[in-house]
């Protein structure tokens, strides 16, 4: 079976070696790469307009193209995230937490080089699991009802709502805060539309990358100006830090395999974006680390492990597709329908039918993946400089850029109304000192745990116990209980020792990461009037 | 108000208070529109069910902020730098990034991609205190021919480059 | 320009005939020169960029139908054809953006059935079909598949029926969403056989076919290209299709009337329109095209291997059949009971 395999990815080599499908490939690439630069502009608005490309070309570098869009989109996405502060797109918002504090450290660099190469092993692992776990990872999905959707979800809740640093309580209102945003649009189990006030064009739901861009894009710049002269101004930025060094390797290693696990996992579930699997990776390294209290403040960990999740689930995201024609996010629906214009039908008769195709894909997915390494790496050093632009040019011009690409998406100027508003209201909350992240987070899984609740709830016709029945569901649902009881137990430890504390000689209690200087040893970047 | 006013009414203690007051609004409103939809039981949840709770838990959760809001007492024995480092209010760069936005949306209705961009660039690029007359206009005209040549041309954005309503 | 001027001597008329003569060639003119003008816009159309506006994100259904029509329409009429995505609101806001539009047949929207249920479920914020737009040309006609999870013990629409009506609470059916055809398709086929099933909507077909696979629910009226595979692979159960005829997708599945149950050929449609009031040269113009592209090679193969049936009406015909059509969902909805919102 395994040889059998082998030797079909051998010819797949052939396949995606010769040089017409390695050009277009390249090409695919390249575009995906550039195009995930552009804050706003996904993968989607790449491959709907280089579809028409298609219809001309041969089915084989037709889809490595696509393909190779899609997940060239993913490294470029990195960049903006870790140095501006400014996710390119929703899946990397998650990366800002971490990325932009350690670029303020002078070490962009370094968290660059080890986002290039978090993808490249998560994406070698999405590969191989695609190639030998397929039919295995498969099955797994249908074993996931809404039961076990609802009480996966809830758990990432729960988890996800502690991450930030910061109160707890705010850290969870926020969250809340995220869901009530969730509910807006159309129910999907009654047709009712819920807080649309009358817009037709919410009916579908605040947009993602709207709310994403806003919250962390349009936010930063109303905190930032006339306060910041260049992101990258009184911080040298020594050769020495444009590379990850062997320790911090060491470092990134274990939180990359972890995020490359959580990101496998989650990508055989239908339904579930990339997003979600960079929160649970965050919150999961945040949970094992030994230095908690590190995160938020440019912990490599934080940056290593949601990029490998997202990136193997990218990864993974195909089998699905492939395997059983069944898309698993709107841009495997676009290639889905690529290949039905071109007369190929998705499916479990894919592998045995054009052979050529599926096994050309896998390893063009390899050979993409070098090359994004090849190409992005030599870049580091010039997505440093644009540090170095002063804050006046680069934030009208990234407004720009959020602008009109969150106008691509969907052609839609209300969503960059959207823009307007939650940049305001993430500007609010943060003066009162809350953290912004957690919204997207509730915003992401919010829907998922209401929808799968009361799908539940029709199928087993209001029988509750079908989420103690189900055995992964009962697992899931003892952890939630488990992790609500741990917290509630620190939580009170926590306060008894206080209360303690506060009867000796008055302790100043440690000031929150906004209303002090960031970090003493870091020059202030107030402009000097 | 003067910069160490303004910066003390958003610091510490009233942040929070008012942080968990906000929040109490927040979810005394959510919870009030979720009413309006069917609200139904915990095993027939109807639309309503789900936004109500939500308000409620943001209710408790705003009272709880509030009431953990370190009490000025305790406040004054944190280092006054805390609050005195908080800038002032850039009512400027705020004004023109949302004005510079809201350029964007009505002008790309009203107008198209061209003065959509120039405008967005431009109006935003004044609330840099730095930035003179000049220097706004030839980042907003720099970051125009970028859209035309880039979105517009090469990747086939569907926007008009001049249209009206 | 060239219209008709009659010019009287005025010499020994009285004054009264003579302006009554003249307001009617006046009025003639007026009336002459928009048709007049309109065939002249007819015989220069299109001379710029032709617009195609889907109310689906890419990759949905109508869009890929776009997309195969795109070459073929671009390649007849001599001028690039764009597809412009607006989803949102089940394609009310494409329908909202293109019923606005120049009638000047430069914006045209590519609408798929949907379009005729709206109005019954949307009664204040959808488009009224027959007045919104002027029909252009429907092309093709895409009919269900019921299915059901291999692990039922059913073989035929019977069968299911004998099973569903066995179970107390009845039992559960997917869709892709609240008010889709599959949906509707699927409280007719209560309606009509007596059974009880409970409704499970989802987000998409995809979703919803994963249901069926999973066994959370017990059949879906799903479409047929996604289907077919899993059929081969007896990862699904085909029972019928929801057409007059069989399709030649599954010939081994008989319709619905053929196992049984009468009355069900409903289909989802996908068809072309312009906003109203576009002059009717262009129209025909459209409609000719369209047409011939659908009845050749290669859409036509095309579309059946999507699961469609290619079909040809005159713009007229489309008025009649979106008519009738909006009438009948009409009445599912009401009769199934859905609330309009």
């Amino acid at each position: 079976m395994i040889g059998h395999s082998l030797a079909d990815l051998w010819q797949g080599f052939g396949v995606a070696l010769e040089w017409h499908n390695l050009m277009w490939s390249f090409f695919g690439v390249l575009v995906g790469n550039l195009i995930g630069v552009l804050p706003g502009m996904g993968p989607l608005s790449a491959i709907s307009i280089l579809l028409p490309l298609t219809y001309t070309m041969h089915p084989v570098p037709a889809i490595l193209m696509l393909a190779g869009i899609f997940y060239g989109s993913q490294y470029g996405g990195a960049i903006g995230a870790i140095l501006l502060n400014l996710p390119c797109h929703p899946p990397h918002a998650v990366t800002c937490l971490d990325g932009y504090p350690m670029t303020r450290q002078g070490k962009g660099g370094t968290a660059l080089g080890i986002t290039m190469i978090a993808s490249f092993f998560a994406a070698s692992v999405g590969i191989i699991v695609m190639i030998f776990a397929s039919p295995l990872l498969v099955s797994i999905a249908f074993k996931f009802g809404p039961a076990e959707l609802f009480s996966i979800m809830l758990l990432g809740l729960l988890a996800g709502g502690t991450m930030s640093s910061g109160s707890a309580l705010k850290g969870v209102s926020m969250t809340v805060i995220g869901l009530l945003i969730g509910v807006v649009g159309t129910d999907v189990n009654t047709g009712v539309m819920r807080f649309t006030f009358g817009f037709n064009e919410l009916a579908d739901g605040v947009e993602l990358v709207a709310l994403a861009l806003g919250l962390f894009g349009v936010t930063e710049f109303l905190r930032n100006v006339n306060r910041v002269h260049a992101v990258g101004s009184g911080v040298k930025v020594r050769l020495r830090d444009m590379r990850p060094s062997l320790k911090e390797l060491r470092q990134a290693f274990l939180p990359i395999v972890r995020g490359t696990s959580v990101g496998t996992l989650f990508g055989a579930m239908p339904g579930t974006g990339p997003t979600i699997t960079t929160f649970i990776a965050y919150a999961l390294e945040k949970k094992v680390s030994r230095t908690p209290q590190r995160f938020g403040n440019g912990a490599l960990e934080g940056v290593a492990a949601p990029e490998a999740s997202s990136h193997s689930k990218t990864q993974v995201d195909f089998i699905p597709t492939m395997s059983l024609g069944i898309p698993g996010d709107p841009v495997m629906a676009l290639i889905l329908g690529a290949l039905l214009i071109q007369g190929i039908q998705p499916g479990p008769q894919l592998i045995s039918e054009h052979a050529d195709i599926f096994w050309g894909l896998i390893a063009s997915f390899w050979i993409g993946n070098l090359l994004l390494v090849l190409l992005n790496v030599p870049l580091i050093q010039v997505w440093v400089k644009v540090l170095q632009v002063p804050y006046r040019f680069l934030f009208p011009a990234a407004l720009f850029f959020i602008a009109v690409g969150v106008y691509s998406t969907n052609n839609s100027l209300f969503e960059v109304g959207e823009v307007l508003v939650f940049g305001l209201m993430g500007a609010v909350f943060v003066a009162f000192d809350f953290p912004v992240a957690p919204i997207l987070l509730g915003y992401v899984l919010g829907p998922m745990v209401e929808e799968n609740f009361r799908r539940a709830m029709l199928l087993s016709h209001g029988d509750l116990g079908i989420f103690v029945n189900q055995p992964i569901s009962a697992g899931f649902i003892v952890a939630c209980a488990l992790l609500v009881a741990l917290q509630a137990w620190f939580a009170t430890r926590a306060a008894i020792r206080r209360r303690g504390g506060q009867a000796a000689a008055a302790q100043a209690q440690a000031p929150s990461p906004n209303d002090a200087p960031r970090d003493p040893k870091r020059p202030t970047l107030v402009k000097q009037r | 108000m003067d910069e160490a006013g303004a910066g003390r009414f958003l610091s510490g203690y009233r942040r929070d208070y008012y942080g968990g007051a906000l929040m109490c609004l927040i979810g005394l409103g959510a919870a009030a529109q979720g009413l309006q939809y069917s609200f139904g039981s915990l095993t027939r949840m109807g639309p309503g069910f789900f936004p109500t709770c939500l308000g409620a838990i943001l209710v408790l959760l705003g009272f709880g902020i509030a009431a953990t809001a370190k009490r000025p007492a305790l406040r004054d024995g944190v280092p006054d730098g805390a609050a005195a480092e908080r800038p002032r209010p850039e009512w400027r760069g705020w004004f023109c990034i949302l004005g510079g936005i809201v350029a964007f949306v009505v002008l790309g209705k009203w107008g198209g991609l061209l003065p959509a961009s120039f405008a967005v660039t431009f109006i935003s690029a004044f609330g840099d205190r730095d930035n003179t007359w000049k220097s706004a206009l030839v980042l907003a005209t720099t970051i125009t021919i970028l859209a035309v040549v880039v979105f517009w041309w090469a990747l086939q954005l569907q926007f008009p480059l001049l249209s009206w309503g | 320009m060239r219209y008709a001027m009659r010019r009287r001597r005025p010499a020994a008329a009285p004054t009264t005939l003579a302006a009554a003569v003249a307001s009617f060639v006046c009025a003639s003119c007026v009336l002459r020169a928009p048709a007049a003008l309109a065939a002249d816009a007819a015989a220069h159309y299109p001379d710029h960029t032709v617009r195609v506006v889907v109310g689906y994100p890419p990759g949905g259904g109508a869009d890929i139908m776009a997309r195969l029509l795109q070459k073929p329409l671009s390649a007849a009429l001599g001028q690039s054809v764009i597809i412009e995505n607006r989803p949102g609101a089940g394609q009310n806001i494409a329908d909202a953006y293109v019923a606005r539009a120049k009638p000047d047949g430069y914006t045209l929207l590519l609408s798929s059935s949907a379009l005729a249920v709206n109005p019954s479920l949307f009664p204040t914020l959808s488009a009224n079909p027959l007045t919104a737009f002027e029909p252009v040309a429907l092309f093709a006609e895409s009919p269900n598949l019921l299915v059901v999870n291999p692990k039922l013990p059913v073989d035929s629409v019977a069968a299911l029926i004998a099973y569903e009506k066995k179970r107390p609470e009845g039992g559960n059916f997917s869709s892709s969403g609240n008010g889709s055809t599959q949906h509707l398709c699927g409280e007719l086929f209560k309606l009509k056989t007596g059974m009880k099933a409970t409704h499970v909507p989802y987000k998409g077909s995809a979703p919803s076919l994963a249901a069926v696979i999973g066994g959370d629910v017990d059949f879906s009226f799903v479409n047929i290209p996604s289907a077919k595979p899993l059929v081969l692979q007896h990862q699904l159960k085909a029972l019928a299709v929801t057409s007059t005829h069989r399709s030649p997708l599954l010939p081994d599945v008989p319709t619905m009337a053929q196992a049984g149950v009468p009355g069900m050929d409903v289909a989802a449609w996908y068809g072309v329109l312009a906003p109203a009031g576009t002059p009717a040269p262009i129209v025909a113009k459209l409609n000719a095209v369209i047409v011939h592209a659908v009845s050749g090679e290669p859409l036509k193969s095309q579309l059946v291997n999507l699961g469609s049936d290619p079909v040809t009406y005159t713009p007229a015909g489309f008025h009649q059949y979106l008519a009738a059509d909006t009438q009948r969902w009409a009445q599912i909805v009401k009769a199934a009971g859905i609330t309009p919102r």
